[in-house]
């Protein structure tokens, strides 16, 4: 089952980039129903087990000289990824839908890239987790290059050295972690079940360090953010979708898989410090979002502003704040597609985010405007909508730990709605700006309001983040499992030291 | 009953959302009325609560929970557990009764008054949505909730405050009014934040019990009252963070008249009310209440008498009132507090939609030294304005003012500093006569300074003017202060909120002697300057100083507003472009390419140096494998 999760598609990529060659209609349906169909075939699987505790797994011997194994498992944490995933590729399929000409490669990429995140996901087995993760990379860099402005050659350039540096930290903390644990115990191994299992004995701290870098990076954690924000802004809105909604999560996910279980006297010796920089990067961002002069940078900041809190709630090392987190990633996902929807809705309509070019565009698109202001009160965290659920989760268990770093970053409260109001009046109150009404050679029609397959991909959105807002317990009872056995973990590990 | 509490805060929360899913389909008017109709269904209810409760003998249980529902569970994780659930006592039932059925009269008026205005169904999606909010958080049984209904305000006033969006400067004040508030909602957040690593709940009747039991360390009750003064002060615009209530008159009068009266601004008092003890444990925050809400009233008092656009005296006028009810809650006057609260919120009401028809009958004109005259033309309207002016200005013994008013002032004295507390409230009370008549005698006294289109009021509109205006006169005599009078309650309150500190004998006679003085003296003193100012169009309106009230806008904008900009780009362009870009980011990349280079120049096409180095990594090689096969044994 987990199998034919990750590998339909995967192969559909290839049918699709074989068969449908140069055939852009069937490529683009193809894709969009590809993505569907394993969303609901996941949502069936949600579904269906009643019991999220009994994990579904497959583990085959794989280079057992080596022993790397072939190993997937399903838990609660996985699920929830996995589902969200699927949804964000979903919605990233449908916000490129006019935009992109050439389905017969987007398709594919796209296919591939949720196929390696999927399996980023499932692994259970170290090697097979950085397969799947540079999987999930390569397809990016193209639709990077690809389908961009102009300058999304460089941004792609500083996006592949950061992202290959940071893998090459992260395979050398697996690796490091690999010896380690063969040296600890006598058998070597790549499973999660064994590396994971106790603490490290020795060099925890660097091995600790290396794994950690080679996720910070795709959150991004200030300051190895440099990337992100060009990246965001130059990239096709849909694939910023990618980046900024599933991608992110993939390094919040490692963090919370693999980083806990190495090494919990690490973990709570920088916890200090991790926090005070995760704190410091959620209002930095914040305050460097509030100049920006175009729709996307100020997403892309904000973007960063609200996983920056993800991080910090992790290293609170607290139960409240650790469900908080992996709230984060989904309600941070859904909101964030939703500005970069809208975004790429604008592009439609001849603008490209420059915060000058805008103005009183709420007049002729008020329900385009009307979504706008839900998807930035959802990020800037107004109550009864996702983003506040997890949160004040984040905030209430940090304070636990460090009243400080918690206090310190609740003040991204006052400076998330600063950046999102002002973004907001600049391109969707006062006057009309002449500019935007008498484009060069077009007629006005170009300033429609939502059509009906915009309209549903953002009530799509709305919904599930009222439903995240109003119901969180939906979300959290899957994560229960999972958050549990990582304060367990780390407290007995704390205990027997 | 029990079991409709939810549609309290429900019926304008269908209302909105059945607005905005499927307003488009009928026409504004219908969604107007049934925005009116979810909250006569509010009102209603609320209204059936005190019906069945004044049936009922038993209402002296101290903190007594008269109703309780609960809605769902929210979030369960560890001991963070959400239980939503709405909760009436006595004094959520005041505000509730205040934020329903004041609520209901500015929809009633705002069917007609908004009529054919563009985005009229915007606008009554948020006035429902507002509605909501209010009622929620009054209603709150847990601190989420309340911040639910809080935050969901805070929205709303943006919304509405901007609501004629395609002026740059109204979208501004809109987002002024969010930003300024949500500093706040930041404070209250942080305050939740430490209630729940101290009392491990968050649920508000607990929260009291365990306050009571007095086993949570004072400092950390220190900073969670300062926290929630913090956000009552944004919220209800007091010194200094009241900087966004006179730039919130961009919006239509109506969104004044609720944001002023039945919802929004009241909230901070409430706040403070709710954690009544919390704050009588800390008497020294209670005397920073009690003195920011006399400065305020001062301050703000003296700045409205300066004003000449007709809905900043009404703003100045309702921050200064909010100071009277800050002071008392400083003072421990909870119920006086609250008193006064239902009473403003009638006048103010009352002010505010009057002053709507008054500027659409000078034809957008704001500035009152250009009116003028209106008496004649609205009979009507200038008795109903006559009376929300006089019960502004608490005229003795006949308006509601004077019976809440000048029991505040005289139990300012009572707190440590009294002198001083009394004599600001006391001259913020004789400025209060002097602006509220300044602003009355220009509108509707002597001859028309600008052309006046009358402006024919519906019976709609009507009627919601003449139920303020009456309540604005007989509300006051539930709780006078003569031993002779009905005293209903303050006595009813006392269960929940204990029996305020007033001063006796002589003392008290002085107080309440000189707060008619004030009273009589500042109407009188409108009375005579006014006509003054007319004729040689120099007087109250022209003093600098109190017009920019003080300039601590201005002020806040130089040393506030500034440097955080300059914050921001010291962020943007230093530390971002400069020292990470530049600085790290290229320096990293310059060794790599240094790196590089070398590197590259060591492929350098000689072969005698190829010959070397493939010996010495030969033997370094074998070497290696030797030493492995044959490790030293040192």
């Amino acid at each position: 089952m987990l199998n034919t999760i990750i590998f339909t598609p995967f192969i559909a990529a290839i049918v699709i980039a074989i068969f449908a060659h140069q055939k852009n209609g069937i490529a683009r349906i193809a894709s969009l129903s590809i993505c569907t169909l394993t969303f609901f075939f996941i949502l069936g699987i949600a579904f269906s087990l009643s019991d999220i505790i009994s994990t579904v797994t497959v583990s085959r011997p794989w280079i057992q000289s080596l022993g790397i194994t072939y190993q997937l498992a399903l838990d609660g944490f996985s699920l929830v990824m996995i589902l969200v995933s699927t949804f964000i590729a979903m919605m990233s399929v449908l916000v490129a839908w006019q935009s992109i000409h050439r389905w017969d490669i987007f398709g594919p990429l796209l296919l591939m890239t949720l196929s390696g995140l999927l399996g980023v996901f499932l692994a259970r087995d170290m090697i097979l987790f950085y397969v799947f993760w540079e999987v999930m990379l390569i397809p990016l860099y193209f639709m990077l290059t690809q389908w961009g402005s102009q300058q999304s050659h460089h941004a792609a350039t500083r996006f592949l050295l950061y992202t290959i540096t940071a893998s090459l930290f992260m395979l050398i903390g697996i690796i490091c972690l690999y010896i380690q644990v063969g040296r600890d115990t006598g058998v070597y191994s790549f499973a999660f079940t064994h590396l994971l299992a106790a603490p490290l004995s020795d060099n925890s701290l660097w091995i600790f360090l290396a794994l950690f870098i080679g996720f910070a990076v795709k959150v991004p954690l200030f300051p190895l953010h440099l990337w992100a924000p060009d990246t965001y802004k130059e990239a096709h809105p849909a694939v910023t979708i990618l980046l900024s909604g599933a991608m992110a999560n993939a390094g919040v996910y490692g963090i919370l898989r693999i980083c806990t279980f190495v090494s919990p006297l690490s973990l709570t010796t920088l916890s200090n410090t991790i926090m005070g920089l995760a704190a410091t990067g959620a209002i930095y961002t914040g305050l460097i979002a509030y100049q920006q002069n175009n729709l996307r940078s100020v997403a892309a900041y904000s973007s960063i502003s609200h996983m920056n809190l993800a991080i910090m709630a992790i290293f609170a090392m607290q139960l409240q704040a650790i469900n908080g987190s992996m709230l984060q990633l989904v309600a941070h996902a859904l909101s964030i597609t939703g500005i970069f929807a809208i975004i790429a809705m604008l592009a439609a309509r001849g603008f490209d985010g420059e915060l000058d070019e805008m103005g009183g565009l709420f007049k002729p698109m008020p329900k385009l405007g009307a979504m706008l202001l839900f998807f930035f009160i959802a990020s800037a965290g107004l109550p009864g909508l996702g983003n506040f659920a997890s949160e004040i989760l984040i905030l209430v268990g940090s304070y636990q730990t460090s009243p400080l770093w918690a206090a310190f970053a609740a003040i991204s409260i006052v400076i998330g709605i600063a950046y999102f109001l002002r973004c907001y009046e600049r391109a969707m109150l006062g006057p009309i700006i002449t500019s935007s009404i008498e484009p060069d050679n077009k007629t006005h029609t170009h300033l429609s309001d939502l059509h009906w397959r915009e309209m549903t991909l953002l009530s799509l959105l709305v919904i599930a983040i009222l439903w995240l807002g109003i119901s969180p317990d939906t979300f959290l009872q899957p994560l229960h499992n999972a958050v549990t056995h990582i304060i367990e973990y780390n407290v007995n590990a704390l205990r027997g030291h | 009953m029990n079991s409709l509490i939810w549609l309290i805060p429900g019926a304008p929360l269908i209302g909105a959302g059945f607005i905005i899913l499927f307003g488009s389909l009928i026409s504004a008017q219908i969604c107007a009325r049934m925005a009116a109709l979810m909250v006569l269904i509010s009102a209603t209810l609320v209204l059936s609560l005190w019906v069945e409760l004044l049936g009922q003998a038993n209402t002296t249980v101290p903190n007594a929970i008269l109703y309780h529902q609960a809605l769902f569970s929210w979030m369960s994780i560890g001991d963070w557990k959400v239980d939503l659930s709405l909760t009436v006592d006595k004094i959520s039932l005041i505000m509730m009764t205040v934020a329903s059925s004041v609520g209901f009269l500015i929809h009633l008026f705002s069917i007609n008054f908004m009529k054919d205005e563009q985005g009229e169904r915007r606008y009554f999606f948020y006035l429902n949505l507002f509605i909501f909010g209010m009622l929620s958080f009054v209603m709150a049984h847990d601190l989420i909730l309340l911040y639910l209904g809080w935050e969901v305000m805070g929205l709303c006033s943006y919304a509405l405050v901007a609501f004629y969006y395609q002026k740059s400067h109204y979208a501004y004040c809109g987002r002024k009014a969010f930003v300024v508030t949500r500093i706040g909602d930041t404070a209250l957040a942080i305050a939740i934040m430490v209630i729940f690593a101290n009392f491990h709940s968050i649920e508000l009747p607990q929260i009291a019990t365990l306050i009571d039991a007095q086993q949570i360390n004072p400092i950390s009750l220190t900073l969670i009252g300062g926290l929630l003064i913090i956000a009552a002060i944004a919220k209800s615009a007091q010194f200094p963070l009241h900087v966004w209530l006179p730039d919130a008159m961009t919006g239509p009068s109506t969104v004044s008249a609720l944001i002023h009266a039945a919802t929004m601004v009241t909230a901070g008092v409430y706040l403070l009310i709710r954690f009544h003890p919390l704050f009588d444990q800390l008497p020294d925050l209670q005397l920073i209440i009690a003195f920011i809400g006399c400065l305020t009233a001062f301050f703000a008092a003296s700045a409205a008498l300066s004003q000449n656009d007709l809905k900043k005296i009404l703003a100045y006028s309702t921050i200064s009132q909010i100071g009277y009810m800050f002071a008392a809650v400083g003072v421990g006057a909870y119920g006086f507090a609250l008193f006064h609260l239902i009473v403003h919120a009638c006048f103010k009401a009352l002010l505010f939609m009057s002053s709507g028809v008054i500027i659409k009958a000078y034809n957008e004109e704001h500035d009152i030294r250009k009116m003028g005259g209106l008496g004649q033309k609205m009979p009507f309207l200038r008795y109903i304005y006559l009376i929300g002016s006089l019960t502004l200005a608490a005229l003795p013994f006949v308006t509601a003012s004077y019976y809440s008013k000048d029991p505040i002032i005289a139990a300012t004295y009572t707190q440590d500093f009294g002198f001083y507390l009394t004599a600001l409230a006391l001259l913020g009370a004789l400025m209060t006569g002097l602006y509220s008549m300044r602003m009355y005698l220009m509108i509707f006294s002597g001859t028309p300074r600008s052309e006046i289109h009358p402006y024919a009021m519906s019976i709609g509109m009507k009627l919601p003017l003449t139920i303020l205006a009456f309540l604005s006169i007989t509300i006051g005599f539930i709780q006078t202060p003569w031993s002779w009078g009905p005293e209903l309650l303050i006595p009813w309150l006392a269960s929940d909120l204990g029996l305020p500190h007033l001063p006796h004998g002589a003392i008290d006679v002085t107080i309440n002697l000189l707060g008619i003085a004030a009273s009589l003296i500042g109407i009188g003193l409108a009375c005579y300057l006014t006509p003054k100012e007319l004729k040689h169009q120099q007087g109250l309106g022209n003093v600098a100083f109190l017009n920019q009230a003080w300039y601590i806008d201005a002020l806040s904008m130089k040393w506030i507003v500034t440097p955080y900009y300059y914050l921001c780009s010291l962020c943007r362009v230093f530390i971002e472009k400069v020292v990470f870009f530049h600085v790290i980011e290229s320096s990293i990349t310059g060794m790599l390419i240094t790196g590089h280079r070398s590197l590259s120049r060591s492929q350098a096409g000689l072969i005698t140096r190829y010959l070397y180095f493939i010996c010495f990594g030969a033997i370094g090689l074998l070497a290696y494998i030797l030493m492995t096969i044959y490790p030293i044994h040192a």
